[in-house]
């Protein structure tokens, strides 16, 4: 649409420039047209990452790819939404997004000469020309996302370098998987069903001899996770959220699914104790209170005009 | 009753009998008139006295006395409520007298010199009021931190081992550790520190002179105490105190010295008097409110409402100028402890926090006039009981040791009851994440990935469970956890006002008034599910209703709540609520300041003089006989009056003293207890020609010498000394027709400590002092006035 408009515009430019200098400009223009909107399908242009791109232009090719990894990483994150493995597992997609949107910053090529002194960059002609800014929200949102999985507390190291992902994965991650698929090993000896404890694949069965025996498995990876809270000084919100999910619905199937809480509730220490306080109030209250005293207010005597003269008269007589 | 209407009875008859032997003597005078006047008939004779100057004076005298006696015999007599003798008053007026006005001017311009000082010191004190807010705040959060994750986590150790009295004995043990050190400070150090501190500033400003309150002992025992108040667990917030800090640090900064550490650094000798200091104490005031609320505005309003009795322009400018300083320093202060040098979003040591939705429909305003209604009812009722539990208190609960054991069981129920409550009232459980603002989520019985909501609220500083109440979502509180807080905070709080702690007000009252704000924010988005009401709202309103029916403040509250929510378009809201919560709890009593300010006997005196007064003639109000000097007086007679009496003020007349005549002589001037001390002890006497300087009279500001320890030998008793030039030229006087309500509007307004009453001819009849005034006190009820004359203990 933009570009159209931008098109027009040029056109009426060109048909004034025409009626000045009397050169018939117009047709020239109009091969141009026809070489900007017809995409010519053989000549590809090789992106990094492996991706090749059918040269227009190179904003074009740049906003192509940037479309391209953006429904891609989209597509990953809803996903793996359920259950959440959006981190380990969109990764690459996002940092392609991040390399796309870097090359469009980069295309130093300029455009559209005629409009502006001096000239439009690619960038401006992706972000800004439009009320809408879809490239601008949709890379907010993205962000968003990304944020709020605190995924950047997952990994140590990540690099993308000509397409190929490396990156690793905190160690205590890897610990705390490894301990809840020992636990999700163990629950499965119990009840037949595929090795995920996530409420979506799961229809728990109560069983009371599977709490006593994977009691100890719990118990571990939950102090684990209360470790990689601590070490990260942070509270559970600003935890790399794949981890986090996974302890959520374990302590809900946990909890919930096969009712394996353990609670021992000494009611009778608590009762003793909140008895001997309440009887110490009611004792001070009594002791300060039937306590007899008695009240010295000695009101003093004002002394006024009248009962001074009344004083003086009385004297007197 | 019937004894003082017979004292007034046979008053009268003594008083015409009076009356009429004045008129014979006058008459016996002047012989050579009377033997003119037998000529006339006698009939004549009478009409011709009854047009004599002095009889109509007579005349009118006689109309004024019984006007006022019968006033006085309708007067309501209480033997509920006393004045207590013990309340000094401060020395508002300038001295005015010759060795002032001999004084060698100094070389650079003294008044300059004076006004910019004035603008340093309101600055040092801001900027020391916001770092005592910086000191309370780190106190409080640091020590807080380690308690209660310290419980925490022994909870959530404990909740499988089954060892839950751990956690319980160790939350016990906790708040009695803290509570001990404060009702320590309190009994020990600084009594004075006790409560909010607010009552005290209101008082001093007004004109009381409370013995040490202005001192750096009570500056200290407030903000440990305080902190460790609020670390013991108890139901107090840390706000009202800070305004007494204010004041303190207000006080000391101007006087440049300090007796108590014994340092003096001879700066700001100026500021030395009772005026300056004024000024000065409602400008820290002012800063201390803006430093626990963040609301400089609020601040310089508070201490136009509550304290300033005497106000003025540039008054005002400089204040609101300390304010804003004091909310800057805090701010920048608690941005580098958090670590975001620069991030100026901690105005106070309360803030509420920013409103997402602050907009309002036009319906909602009559429910928030009826929230303001419903906390001023329960405003009347929290003053009503906890006047009941001050008396009681007065009464029984006066030594240390029970003061103390008060205290620590205060601060083991407030354990207990939050422990039992989350342990009983189990079933609301929220999932980790919800509550915005608590740290120590606690399990409890609730299932794994959730926490307690009941223990949300008790588990942290009473400032975070207020911001817990106006900005967790909807639905992270269920409706029986918020009554059963409020109604347990509600009694606690009651409970808590009056120990022997520097707490305050402010904070245990939002908190309840926003618990069942709240509630009524969930009940009303539960019955009109499409209007999308947000509960917090009307938590606020709810917590600003409550706080107005406790305090019965009105413009000061409603700005600091708007200021400290950060949003001006819940200003009107808020006002309305305030309003009505104030007009509601009137009809039943008056603010809980006020009420303890009474109670304590304080001879506070109120904007204006009591209702229907007009009566009431001041010749039944002042002081008579009056103790006076003569110009010239003798060493002897000096020491034994000041020794037998403790008045601060005694009128100088001159030679003639006739009391029979019914009056002291004629007034020449008025000196000042002090002085009279101060040129005893210089031994003026030897030499009248040795004049003292002013600055010889300030060398002892603010605590005098006192008349025990002045010696003199008795070979100088005869000696005289000539007080003309350091007795104030002209005091106030009023004539003696004058009625209470004019007396009062002149003693209030000018700030006085002595008014003289004279008659016509300037002689001295009278001395009118603030508890004479103090002592009427009138209540505006809904249908009559009656007016109280109070007794007064020693």
């Amino acid at each position: 649409m933009i570009l159209k408009s931008l098109y027009l515009r040029i056109l009426f430019l060109v048909y004034m420039f025409n009626l000045v200098t009397g050169t018939n400009y117009l047709n020239k223009l109009k091969a141009f047209k026809n070489r900007k909107f017809l995409i010519n399908e053989e000549q590809t242009f090789e992106l990094r990452n492996n991706i090749s791109i059918p040269i227009v232009n190179t904003c074009t090719a740049s906003y192509v790819n940037l479309a391209q990894v953006t429904s891609d990483f989209i597509q990953c994150v809803a996903k793996y939404s359920r259950p959440f493995h959006v981190c380990q597992n969109c990764l690459s997609f996002y940092l392609k997004i991040k390399d796309a949107q870097i090359l469009i910053k980069q295309n130093s090529d300029i455009y559209a000469q005629t409009l502006y002194r001096d000239g439009l960059t690619c960038e401006n002609i992706v972000k800004a020309t439009d009320r809408v800014q879809t490239v601008v929200r949709i890379s907010n949102t993205i962000n968003e996302i990304w944020d709020a999985s605190r995924c950047e507390d997952c990994f140590d190291n990540y690099s993308l370098i000509n397409g190929t992902l490396n990156f690793t994965i905190k160690e205590s991650i890897i610990e705390f998987y490894h301990l809840q698929q020992k636990l999700e090993i163990c629950i499965s000896d119990f009840t037949k069903k595929p090795a995920s404890l996530d409420p979506l694949f799961q229809d728990y069965a109560t069983n009371s001899s599977l709490c006593q025996v994977c009691k100890n498995l719990y118990i571990n990876l939950t102090k684990h996770f209360s470790k990689m809270g601590t070490q990260n000084g942070n509270d559970e919100n600003s935890m790399c959220m794949d981890p986090v999910d996974l302890f959520n619905y374990t302590r809900i199937a946990w909890s919930k699914g096969y009712k394996c809480n353990y609670r021992q509730i000494d009611e009778i220490n608590i009762l003793i104790i909140s008895g001997f306080v309440v009887g110490l109030t009611i004792i001070f209250y009594l002791v300060v209170g039937l306590r007899k005293i008695e009240e010295k207010r000695e009101v003093l005597k004002i002394s006024r005009k009248r009962s001074y003269i009344f004083a003086q008269s009385n004297k007197l007589s | 009753m019937s004894k003082i209407k017979d004292t007034i009875l046979n008053y009268k008859n003594e008083f015409s009998k009076k009356k009429v032997t004045f008129f014979n003597h006058d008459c016996s005078e002047e012989e050579g008139d009377e033997e003119e006047r037998s000529l006339l008939p006698g009939d004549l004779k009478v009409s011709y006295s009854s047009i004599n100057g002095d009889n109509s004076s007579e005349f009118i005298n006689q109309s004024l006395y019984e006007n006022s006696t019968s006033y006085l015999e309708g007067l309501n007599q209480n033997n509920q409520e006393f004045l207590s003798n013990n309340y000094e008053s401060l020395d508002y007026d300038k001295i005015y007298n010759m060795i002032d006005l001999n004084k060698e001017p100094k070389s650079a311009n003294r008044e300059f010199v004076k006004n910019l000082s004035r603008w340093i010191v309101m600055f040092l004190v801001g900027i020391c009021t916001g770092l005592v807010g910086v000191a309370v705040d780190i106190l409080v959060e640091t020590f807080s931190k380690i308690k209660y994750s310290l419980i925490a986590e022994t909870i959530t150790e404990c909740t499988s081992k089954g060892c839950l009295w751990k956690p319980l004995v160790i939350w016990i043990s906790s708040n009695i550790g803290f509570t001990l050190i404060s009702l320590m400070l309190v009994l020990f150090l600084a009594p004075a520190s006790r409560g909010s501190g607010i009552p005290m500033v209101k008082c001093y400003l007004n004109g009381v002179k409370i013995p040490k309150v202005i001192r750096i002992k009570a500056l200290i025992s407030k903000v440990l105490g305080i902190s460790s108040a609020v670390l013991g667990g108890l139901a107090c917030g840390k706000e009202g105190p800070m305004i007494h800090s204010g004041a303190i640090i207000a006080a000391g900064i101007s006087q440049g010295s300090s007796s108590s550490l014994g340092f003096d650094l001879k700066i700001f000798k100026y500021f030395r008097s009772d005026t300056e200091k004024r000024d000065f104490v409602s400008g820290g005031a002012a800063a201390g409110v803006s430093a626990a609320f963040g609301a400089p505005v609020g601040g310089v309003l508070f201490s136009l409402e509550e304290g300033a009795s005497f106000w003025n322009q540039s008054l005002t400018w400089r204040i609101f100028f300390g304010s804003m300083v004091s909310t800057f320093t805090l701010n920048i202060f608690l941005s580098i402890i958090n670590g975001k040098f620069g991030d100026m979003s901690n105005p106070g040591l309360i803030n509420f926090g920013r409103f997402q939705n602050t907009t309002y429909t036009w319906f909602e305003l009559p429910i928030f006039i009826l929230m303001g209604s419903f906390g001023g009812l329960i405003g009347a009722l929290f003053n009503y009981l906890n006047i009941k539990l001050t008396k009681f208190r007065n009464r029984y609960v006066k030594n240390n040791l029970s003061n103390i054991a008060e205290g620590l069981i205060v601060a083991s129920v407030s354990a207990t009851v939050g422990f039992l409550l989350s342990f009983y009232i189990s079933k609301d459980c929220q999932p980790i994440g919800r509550d915005l603002v608590s740290k120590y989520p606690v399990q409890l019985f609730c299932d794994d990935g959730q926490y307690n909501a009941m223990s949300g609220l008790f588990f942290q500083t009473p400032e975070n469970s207020l911001r817990s109440l106006f900005h967790n979502p909807p639905g992270s509180f269920n409706p029986i956890t918020l009554s059963i807080f409020c109604v347990v905070y509600y009694l606690l709080a009651v409970w808590t006002y009056g120990l022997a702690i520097p707490g305050g007000l402010f904070i245990p009252s939002l908190l309840i008034g926003a618990a069942w704000g709240r509630l009524l924010g969930l009940g009303m988005s539960r019955k009109f599910p499409n209007l999308h009401i947000d509960p917090g709202k009307y938590a606020l309103i709810g917590a600003a209703s409550t706080l107005a029916g406790v305090l019965r403040m009105t413009l000061s509250l409603t700005v600091i709540l708007t200021e400290a929510t950060g949003d001006i378009s819940l200003g009107l809201p808020i006002m309305f609520s305030v309003l009505a919560a104030k007009l509601t709890g009137d009809l039943f009593n008056e603010g809980i300041f006020d009420m303890h300010i009474q109670l304590s006997g304080i001879p506070l005196l109120d904007w204006d003089p009591p209702a229907t007064t007009e009566k009431l003639n001041i010749q039944d109000v002042m002081t008579h006989p009056v103790i006076v000097f003569r110009e010239k007086e003798t060493v002897g007679r000096i020491l034994e009056v000041l020794n037998e009496t403790k008045h601060n003020g005694y009128p100088i007349v001159d030679d003639s003293i006739d009391s029979s005549n019914g009056h002291f002589g004629l007034l020449k001037g008025l000196i000042l207890r002090h002085q009279l001390i101060t040129l005893l002890k210089r031994k003026c006497f030897l030499n009248n020609d040795v004049k003292l300087l002013p600055k010889d009279f300030r060398e002892y500001y603010p605590r005098y010498i006192d008349i025990k320890d002045i010696q003199i030998d008795e070979d100088y008793m005869k000696l005289e000394l000539d007080l003309r030039s350091y007795m104030n030229l002209a005091p106030y006087s009023l004539t003696e027709d004058s009625n209470l309500p004019r007396v009062f509007r002149l003693f209030r307004g000018l700030g006085l400590r002595h008014l003289i009453i004279v008659d016509k001819n300037n002689n001295v009849v009278g001395i009118v002092t603030r508890i004479d005034l103090a002592r009427y006190r009138a209540h505006v009820g809904l249908k009559n006035t009656t007016v109280t004359e109070l007794s007064v203990t020693r």
